[in-house]
């Protein structure tokens, strides 16, 4: 009987440590789990100086990159705009015509009006917009 | 449990299993001598603290980017935008500084146990060389945050090689990949840190243990007594001693977390090589040496410095061939324990005076700046002692 | 090449020609005949055109002559000027026109320098003469045959003239004062012009002149940038504010819009910045401090003293917070005779409390911001957006000069709100740390009671497998 009791006791014991051993375990998978999992991409590149942008002609354009992006940026009458330069068809990089005031894909001879909407061609929507800044001079373009 | 059978018999039909089993077995349950204690867990901490370290660091290497231009922006990145990239951060910082203290202490209980006695002292020589590297790899992994102050304390650090005799430049050259730290010394460090110095480390620590299982643990006995004792006194390593390590791993691993969280390392600035920040001083595990040698000057004392700060680990590897004294018990070693006692606290009060020197302390109300050598100087009230480091800051071993 | 130039310009063609022709030969000290060239008796001049600006051209460019006489070595020697100037006068050619005079150096240097076309091929402009000749310099020349004044190598050197890019020209940025000063500094030649000599050490002094040669920044204005160079001229009160509106663009407009910008006795911009009239408005200094002094002295202010009051950081970032009164307060009282009964003069000076508030919170903020970015939390967003506060700060000194206190007071409420929304953000962020010290609780009671459940199961396990060591 004493015995049997022990044992019981002891089985208690062990399931509780079995139980904590799991919790800790979890513990310690759970957040590497949610470390390995990428974090918002470009955090680390966020606000990318334009480099010349401040020399750059009315109606002419320059590329940038931001994070793993290709962002072409095109100062306009009323200041700069910045999108990104991957065509939403098949990624191809689009450039800035200033005669056309439009976007070309070289790829599959898309275009895209300066506000980044398809005017014709394939692509199914228009190019990705990027937030640009304006400071004391210099202009920062930035993921929204 | 027939798929437990069906899985083992998927084995057993191929392989040899039995006498695995029985080596695997006999290394489990083998029963350690009777008087093994609560001291002994420092070597299974140390152990359990290498593996934390290899955990995090490999985590760490998922973000981190040895560059000059990255390095300080990946690990804010990963310490501010990925999930629990702190936590890993952290833990690594404090893993580090947690692992040299367990090793101390380990190596503490063996020196006054007289553990390193015969037939032991190959143990002991592998012991200390797993220390070395391990403050090899505190220096190195200082370095990578690339910030101000881990810049500057390696400028400093690999600036006392080139005071070592003959080929101190050759090999100040060779540390730092060029003239000064840069991108080179990153690169190198790198690569020493996460790469060779993972491998000697492993190396070394399966070396340690073998050689630790094939003479079992120490007992107290003399050295010309048998160490036998009965068997069933014995404490198996599984599950007891195991036991009794996990509930200090827990322990342990809640103090790691805590100091994560309370104490963090900072981030700091981005290492610039145009401007020296002030009180640069080295890791606490290096301030003993740091405080020793600024104790020798010019070239001749810049010899002796290095030398001396070279003999206690070359002492300290060699000691199980001059200690060879049968007794086993402190009590009965009083000569041993007491070099041991002075080398120890010599070590503390150096460290302790690298910590202090260049800052003014207070002494029952008096305020007191500490020079470089750390001798103090009375100042007056509300005198600033700042004046002196600049004087003193210039005549630190590392800007010669 | 040679063709087409002809059918352009005959003259050009001989030039060209002399170019290419002569521009080989000066290499060689002595033709293959023993004919005697320009460098044989004039070394010193040779060597500075060799590695001047000009060292493509020849002598004959300024001086005309021929390239090469038929003087053997024997005979020079008779030629060679003697120190009491008694040698025999070398026939250079009847084309030589020697060593011109003061007054002819402009138009020597105008034969190419205001020739557009010689000019084209190097893109220089070609109105330096032009603007020389409207210059205070030029027309005193011009019509008063004062040679005294500076020609042209005055400032730019004769054989030796170099690019003022570089930093051993007489016209580098930073080499502008003293070529200017070897005149205007020297008190016995400007005696007779009645001009002030005490200009050039008062530049020094200003926020100008400590630009330049402290930092030495290039960028900052020297003489020239405010006299100009070739048409040196000292700005009248009246276009002095176009002068330092070229640079200064929005304090010029904000000041346009002032009461202050139609009053005939108002000096502009010196009136206030100059140093006051008994400095000859040299001493031109700031009155408010811009960002970056601000941040020194409180960083300053802190290592001397860890945790400051608000009006210890006012005093130590503004050190003279009413320094536009005592500053300006004897040129003010010309016009304002009753300063202290005048109704439009407090109001401005009662929004200096409120301009100091703001720039205290600025500093505070960027303090705060720095220390958190060193820590443990990435700050780059917040820093982005604090860019803003800079700007606004920036902002609010020419904004002052409007005199509007709508206005200013409209910039300190943007730049307070800039500065609320980092504190903001960088409160939530720290928010963010202390969830992390709370979950340590939970931490310690779970591993308080794991460790000994375990320490229990250990004693459990010992009390099962070992046996008691017999004492």
């Amino acid at each position: 009987m004493q015995y049997k009791q022990k044992t019981s006791r002891r089985g208690f014991l062990d399931w509780l440590i079995g139980l904590c051993s799991a919790i800790s375990g979890a513990a310690m998978t759970i957040p590497s789990l949610m470390y390995l999992w990428p974090a918002a991409q470009g955090g680390e590149s966020s606000n990318v100086e334009v480099p010349g942008a401040e020399n750059l002609s009315v109606g002419t354009s320059t590329k940038v990159q931001v994070g793993p992006r290709a962002v072409i940026v095109v100062r306009g009458r009323d200041g700069y705009v910045a999108f990104s330069a991957v065509c939403t068809h098949l990624g191809c990089l689009v450039r800035w015509d200033p005669g056309k005031k439009q976007f070309l894909c070289p790829c599959h001879a898309a275009a895209f009006d300066d506000k980044g909407q398809v005017v014709s061609g394939p692509p199914p929507g228009p190019l990705e917009p990027y937030k640009v800044k304006e400071v004391s001079g210099k202009v920062f373009v930035s993921s929204i | 449990m027939g798929w437990q059978r069906s899985f083992l018999g998927f084995f057993d039909a191929r392989f040899d299993t039995d006498t695995g089993r029985k080596l695997v077995e006999k290394q489990v349950f083998k029963r350690l001598p009777p008087h093994t204690g609560w001291l002994h867990v420092f070597a299974s901490l140390s152990l359990f603290l290498f593996i934390s370290q290899t955990v995090t660091g490999i985590l760490l290497l998922m973000y981190y980017r040895p560059t000059p231009e990255a390095a300080h922006k990946s690990i804010q990145y990963l310490t501010g935008e990925v999930q629990f990239g702190w936590l890993y951060r952290q833990v690594h910082a404090w893993g580090a500084t947690l692992m040299i203290m367990a090793l101390l202490l380990h190596m503490c209980r063996t020196y006054f146990m007289g553990a390193y006695k015969k037939p032991r002292e190959l143990t002991w020589v592998t012991g200390v060389l797993l220390f070395i590297v391990t403050i090899t790899f505190g220096f190195t992994g200082y370095l990578l945050p690339w910030n101000q102050i881990a810049f500057w304390a390696t400028t400093v650090g690999t600036e006392s090689a080139a005071k070592v005799p003959f080929i101190g430049h050759w090999l100040q050259y060779f540390l730092r990949g060029g003239d000064v730290v840069a991108g080179e010394t990153l690169s190198r460090f790198f690569v020493v840190h996460v790469i060779i110095l993972p491998w000697v480390l492993t190396g070394l620590v399966g070396l340690h243990l073998f050689l630790m299982r094939l003479n079992n643990l120490s007992s107290s006995k003399r050295v010309d007594e048998s160490e036998e004792f009965p068997p069933e006194t014995g404490i198996p390593f599984f599950p007891v001693h195991a036991a009794k390590e996990v509930s200090v791993l827990i322990l342990l691993v809640a103090v790691l977390v805590t100091l994560s969280v309370l104490l963090p390392w900072e981030i700091g600035e981005p290492a610039d090589p145009l401007s020296t920040p002030s009180h640069i001083k080295p890791e606490w595990y290096f301030l003993p040496s740091y405080q020793l040698l600024k104790y020798f000057e010019g070239p001749y004392g810049a010899f002796i410095g290095i030398i001396a700060c070279t003999v206690p680990f070359v002492l300290l590897i060699v000691w199980p061939f001059v200690d060879r004294g049968k007794e086993r018990h402190p009590r009965k070693r009083p000569l041993a324990v007491s070099i041991g006692l002075v080398g120890l606290v010599g070590a503390l009060f150096l460290g302790w005076l690298g910590h202090v020197s260049e800052t003014d302390i207070n002494v029952f109300g008096q305020r007191y700046h500490i020079d470089l050598l750390g001798w103090p100087h009375k100042l007056a009230d509300g005198e600033e002692g700042g004046g002196h480091d600049g004087a003193g800051g210039e005549s630190a071993p590392g800007e010669h | 090449m040679i063709d087409i130039a002809m059918h352009r310009h005959p003259r050009h063609t001989c030039i060209l020609a002399c170019v290419y022709v002569l521009g080989g030969l000066t290499t060689i000290s002595w033709a293959d005949d023993g004919a005697a060239q320009c460098q044989t008796c004039h070394p010193g001049q040779h060597d500075e055109l060799a590695k001047s600006v000009h060292r493509a051209l020849s002598c004959q460019e300024c001086h005309a002559g021929a390239a090469s006489y038929a003087v053997g070595a024997d005979r020079l020697a008779t030629f060679v000027s003697r120190a009491d100037g008694s040698g025999m006068t070398f026939d250079h050619g009847a084309s030589f026109m020697g060593k011109p005079t003061r007054s002819e150096i402009p138009d020597r240097c105008g034969n190419c320098h205001a020739d557009v076309e010689r000019m084209n091929p190097y893109g220089l402009r070609t109105d330096q003469l032009a603007r020389y000749w409207t210059s205070n310099h030029g027309k005193r020349l011009k019509d008063e045959g004062d040679e005294r004044v500076a020609v042209c190598v005055d400032c730019h050197g004769s054989h030796d003239i170099m690019f003022s890019h570089e930093p051993q020209s007489k016209t580098y940025p930073l080499n502008v004062p003293d070529t200017c000063g070897t005149c205007h500094a020297d008190a016995t030649l400007m005696a007779d012009y009645d001009l002030p000599v005490e200009v050039l050490d008062e530049y020094r002094m200003s926020v100008h002149g400590r630009l330049l040669f402290e930092q030495e920044d290039t960028g900052a204005p020297t003489c020239a940038t405010c006299h100009g160079n070739h048409s040196a001229m000292p700005p009248g009160f009246a276009t002095v504010g176009a002068v330092c509106g070229q640079c200064h663009e929005h304090a010029a407009k904000d000041f346009a819009t002032s009461i202050h910008a139609d009053q005939e006795e108002h000096k502009g911009c010196v009136q206030c910045h100059g140093g006051g009239e008994d400095r000859h408005f040299h001493l031109i200094e700031r009155i408010t401090k811009p960002g970056g002094i601000l941040l020194q002295r409180y960083a300053h202010l802190l290592s001397t003293e860890p945790d400051p009051s608000a009006e210890q950081i006012t005093k130590a970032i503004h050190a003279e917070p009413k320094q536009i009164i005592t500053h300006a307060l004897p040129t003010c009282m010309e016009c304002h005779e009753d300063l202290e009964d005048d109704e439009s003069l407090p109001k401005l000076f009662g929004l200096l409390d409120e301009i100091a508030a703001a720039e205290r919170y600025f500093v505070e903020t960027a303090r705060r911001l720095n220390e958190t970015g060193k820590g443990v939390l990435l700050v780059d967003n917040q820093r982005f957006r604090f860019e803003d506060a800079k700007t606004h700060l920036i902002e609010l000194a020419p904004l002052q000069h409007t005199l509007d206190n709508s206005l200013v007071a409209a910039k300190v409420t943007e730049l307070t709100a800039v500065c609320d929304e980092v504190n903001a953000d960088l409160e939530e962020l720290e928010a963010g740390l202390r969830w992390r010290h709370t979950l340590l609780y939970p931490i310690w009671a779970f591993a308080l009671f794991f460790a000994t459940i375990v320490y229990v199961k250990y004693k459990q396990l010992k009390h099962i497998w070992v046996k008691p060591v017999a004492r």
